[in-house]
């Protein structure tokens, strides 16, 4: 099988992937930039929620994970805007707990 | 008859704001009832229904049988029979996995099938539960300009929702632009993020079906 990392021309890594397209790289490099995506969005996802706090991310990836936090509220908003449901929302109007 | 609402501001708070909401008939599942922006009642028209269909067999093998490939017994559960089933049919399957380093509203993928992909279909995979709003769909890329079955992954919301139109704005993914070696896929205009950070699109080009 044949894995790839996908660059933009900035020399940032878009995507990897299997198959035709990209720099050509080995499995392991593969397995370590997979890891390296999902602990990155983990991260923000959780800056982005509030359940913790810039600092608790390693230092060289705290500019690029707030950039993504900040892209993110630019396009859906910031967390505490999400939808409300239906029984939160009959809850204030009936005056409960907001 | 009442008077529609579509805001509610309470005490200096907007509590309800329907203004900027783009729900519309045509989008919502048929029966299926919701509010418009303008706060009116509006009952669904859409006629792919998520309790009545299973677009992950049949509406994709559909299509792909519409070419004449015999996929009886096949389905996405097999890939590699329903791809033997597409190639004993006469036609070119180029298959292959991407994963997006972050959230992105489009992707370009080489697919290297050496001719347009009359069918390009993505299967978000379902395991990977920390990705939601994952997208399937299959785009035909033929003599219409927009053409494209969305179908989320039933393993993220726990339900399908599927829809064939030519609409692209109100929906989730739509193919931009096909070559004959790369395929741009993107959400309509009104979606937010469409591929998410992690997550695993596999994929299938199908071409020579007619």
């Amino acid at each position: 099988m044949r894995y790839y990392a996908q660059y933009n021309d900035k020399n940032t890594l878009i995507a990897i992937g299997t198959g035709p397209g990209g720099q050509e790289i080995t499995k392991d490099e593969y397995d370590r930039l997979l890891a390296e995506i999902r602990q990155k969005a983990e991260y923000v996802n959780k800056l982005y929620a509030g359940e913790i706090e810039l600092s608790d991310i390693p230092a060289d990836w705290q500019e690029e994970i707030q950039r993504r936090v900040d892209e993110r509220i630019a396009a859906e908003g910031t967390a505490d805007m999400q939808d409300i449901s239906a029984e939160e929302a009959l809850d204030i109007i009936l005056g409960g707990e907001i | 008859m009442a008077m529609a609402i579509n805001k509610v501001i309470y005490d200096g708070s907007t509590l309800i704001d329907l203004t900027g909401d783009t729900v519309t008939a045509d989008a919502l599942y048929q029966g299926v009832k919701a509010h418009d922006k303008a706060g009116a009642a509006v009952t669904g028209t859409n006629p792919y229904n998520a309790a009545t269909v299973d677009p992950q067999v049949t509406d994709i093998l559909a299509a792909i049988a519409e070419k004449g490939v015999d996929t009886t017994g096949k389905g996405l559960g097999d890939i590699a029979a329903l791809v033997a089933a597409i190639e004993a049919g006469g036609a070119k399957v180029a298959t292959g996995k991407i994963t997006p380093a972050s959230n992105v509203l489009q992707m370009t993928i080489e697919h290297g099938l050496g001719m347009i992909p009359e069918i390009f279909l993505m299967v978000a995979t379902g395991s990977y539960s920390t990705a939601t709003n994952q997208y399937l769909f299959v785009g035909h890329y033929g003599g219409r300009s927009y053409s494209f079955l969305i179908l989320s992954s039933k393993t993220s919301t726990s339900s399908y929702k599927s829809a064939i139109t030519d609409d692209p704005d109100n929906f989730n993914a739509v193919v931009n632009k096909a070559t004959e070696t790369t395929i741009q896929v993107g959400a309509g205009i009104n979606a937010s993020y469409m591929f998410k950070s992690g997550a695993p699109y596999d994929w299938f080009a199908i071409g020579g079906l007619s």
